[in-house]
């Protein structure tokens, strides 16, 4: 077993996924191997959109090929698809771009218009149903008049395009977009943070075009932030194109995309993607290169580890991986990782990274004792939190046989549900925004924030109570006059039938909190709060909060 | 002498079969057989007066593939070439095929909407609507 299999944390690409992209990227006979699984194993009529833009790669490489003849057609077809439509959408893009450069305005092409003209060297390899293109920060009232004079109008309202952050979409009356960043990234959205990309700039000549892209490591690096971003589609088209970008020439430059994934703040995402990569496609990247990534940024390695003992995978530990562990952590810190987390406060630690509410599943009795629990092993520590432990012999005896996750049996009584106590009632919010927004009148949005439990006690929910653990925020006017109290609830977790939800001490829960902005434009600020419904406001409980600024629009 | 109307007019020749795109008007156009053929060899620079000869040796319309190639000219998929013309493979022309000419798909909106999985003929596909689609 390869030793970052222990550390990956992403979702795994569909099988069928992974059988396709070997059919486009593996060698010959490998390649020809998975086309013909993927042909038995796939359902075309139901091809995944991944997949779907994949399939331009596979008939260029295999529509010749016998073991593609069952769906020939249709291949061949959605190829001609991806000629017809990435060709309007470059050509499009082109007279744009041309103008850009007369008013001076500097501009790259990253993502779909620059992998498919120059790296896959042809636009039906690379679907895109817009461009993306780069320009500096002071340039953008300029280039957004540019896009309208050539016909090009906003894709959304208004007040979204108050809100965008590092791109405005623009579209055109044949569908054609165009995506213009004034900062590559949305996590790195700050002024400065591109300078890489424009410094290592390339220019190349398309068709008596002058047209400039950022490197093929800073492309690599585009690309991987996105698909992580968007993990839930996971568009495995960008494993092709980091192969494209590896293939292009000797001597990829690992440690620049590692070093300019430090300075754009995505170390995490790219780290994810390279794991990613190294296990669908792993002639593509030296493992090396990922004991590098890890030697270079001991945080990361802390967090990585940190996330492979939250998700209870200690125990699936390969020895590699333990003893690359205990290098990395030092012998201190090792029996903490690797024991079986005997201190609540080392599993306070441990939990600070994940960012969502933790489940258990509680079975019980008849008579709605508990009977029985299903749960992972590194819950262990935190049983006696979530439950007033009546018998805990007993207990231990039941947990001994616990493996990785599963379910222990327990006699009537052995277990009861704790109810939280006053120190419960502790919690700490960080933004993870600029403390302003702006709406629309009555329309809503979200505020990106993050919420730590800072009591000694799990945040306990159990199965369908109205007693939610939540954020909210009262509404006061520009003066700081309190306009309404109650606003839309965020809650933590879902209360579900047979289920405990709770956030352990020290957990850190990543939030989109909801806003409703009041009818009457104005200034307004909104008083952030934590709260278990139905129980207490944290406000009222002596805790402090962030201020977000609020401006409605009409 | 004819060039491509490039940046224009995107053109790949796929298993024999050319698909030629205008990207100004949206338009996508097919050939096969000797319209295919002599599209690629006009596209690469060849002599009309050369493959008019071609077609004449193979028993087929003259007439005709002057026609398709003022209809290229005319649809502003081909220009006048500057300088001399290139010296290409003949085409293997076939005289029992129908007489040369590009397969018009003019409804930008339908082709772009047209579903390249469920909505088309299974052995042709896209853009080629299947028989149980409305």
């Amino acid at each position: 077993m390869r030793l970052f299999a222990d550390f990956e944390d992403r979702p795994p690409l569909r099988h069928e996924q992974e059988l396709l992209l070997r059919a486009v990227l593996a060698s010959k006979a490998e390649g020809r191997d998975a086309l013909a699984r993927w042909i038995a194993e796939t359902d075309f009529d139901t091809l995944d959109p991944a997949s779907f833009r994949l399939v331009p790669a596979l008939f260029a490489r295999w529509g010749a090929d016998a073991a593609a003849a069952l769906h020939h057609g249709r291949m061949k077809g959605i190829y001609r698809y991806f000629l017809f439509r990435s060709s309007l959408v470059a050509a499009a893009a082109r007279p744009v771009l041309a103008a850009f450069a007369a008013a001076g305005v500097e501009a790259l092409a990253i993502k779909g218009l620059a992998l498919g003209l120059r790296y896959h060297k042809n636009v039906a390899l690379r679907p895109m149903s817009d461009v993306d293109v780069l320009i500096r920060h002071a340039d953008l009232a300029e280039a957004d008049a540019v896009l309208r004079t050539h016909g090009w109008r906003y894709r959304y309202g208004a007040a979204k395009k108050l809100r965008d952050i590092h791109s405005h979409d623009y579209v055109d009356d044949r569908s054609s977009g165009f995506d213009l960043h004034w900062f590559a990234l949305p996590e790195s959205a700050a002024e400065g943070a591109d300078g890489g990309f424009w410094s290592r700039a390339e220019t190349i000549d398309w068709q008596g075009q002058p047209l400039r892209m950022p490197a093929r490591e800073d492309l690599a690096l585009i690309a991987m932030v996105n698909a992580i971003r968007e993990a839930d589609a996971m568009h495995c088209v960008w494993i092709y194109d980091v192969a494209a970008l590896i293939a292009d020439a000797p001597r990829f430059n690992w440690n620049l995309l590692w070093a300019e994934a430090g300075r754009h703040g995505v170390r995490t995402q790219v780290f994810s993607a390279l794991l990613l990569l190294s296990q669908v496609a792993p002639w593509l990247i030296p493992e090396a290169c990922l004991h590098a990534c890890l030697a270079t940024d001991p945080v990361l390695t802390l967090d990585r580890l940190r996330a492979v003992v939250a998700e209870t995978r200690t125990d699936t530990l390969t020895a590699m991986g333990r003893a690359y562990a205990a290098e990395c952590l030092g012998s201190v810190r090792k029996a903490r990782w690797f024991g079986l987390f005997p201190a609540r406060d080392a599993y306070a630690d441990l939990v600070a990274d994940p960012a969502v509410a933790k489940h258990l599943r509680i079975m019980r009795d008849k008579a709605g004792e508990i009977v029985g629990i299903y749960m992972h092993r590194c819950h262990i520590p935190l049983l006696e939190q979530l439950f007033v432990v009546a018998d805990a012999a007993t207990l231990a005896a039941a947990l001994a046989d616990l493996g990785r996750e599963g379910e222990i049996t327990l006699p009537r009584g052995c277990l009861g549900l704790r109810e939280a106590t006053s120190g419960a009632y502790a919690a700490r919010v960080d933004l993870a925004a600029p403390p302003h927004l702006t709406l629309p009148a009555g329309e809503a949005g979200k505020v990106a924030l993050y919420v730590i439990n800072a009591s000694d006690e799990a945040w306990v929910v159990a199965e369908e109570t109205a007693a939610l653990y939540g954020i909210s925020y009262h509404l006061h006017d520009d003066a700081d006059t309190l306009v309404a109290w109650d606003q839309p609830r965020t809650y933590f977790m879902k209360p579900r039938p047979g289920t405990l939800a709770f956030v352990a001490p020290g957990q850190r829960l990543a939030c989109q909190m909801k806003v409703h902005a009041p009818a009457t434009p104005g200034r307004y600020c909104l008083h952030l709060d934590v709260l278990r419904e139905t129980v207490t406001w944290f406000s009222a409980m002596g805790e402090r909060f962030p201020v977000v600024a609020l401006e409605v629009i009409a | 002498m004819y060039q491509v109307n490039a940046p224009r007019v995107v053109h790949e020749t796929l298993e024999g079969e050319t698909v030629v795109i205008d990207t100004v008007t949206g338009l996508y156009y097919t050939a096969a057989g000797n319209a295919a053929q002599l599209w690629q060899a006009l596209a690469e620079g060849a002599d009309p007066a050369v493959l008019a000869t071609a077609c004449a040796e193979a028993g087929c319309d003259t007439g005709a593939f002057e026609a398709f190639c003022d209809d290229l000219v005319a649809s502003g998929l081909l220009v006048g070439r500057a300088g001399g013309s290139v010296t290409v493979a003949l085409p293997a022309l076939d005289a029992a095929l129908a007489p040369p000419a590009l397969t018009r798909h003019n409804d930008l909106q339908e082709l772009i909407e047209l579903d390249p999985i469920h909505e088309v003929d299974i052995a042709q596909g896209w853009p080629f609507r299947g028989p149980e689609t409305p």
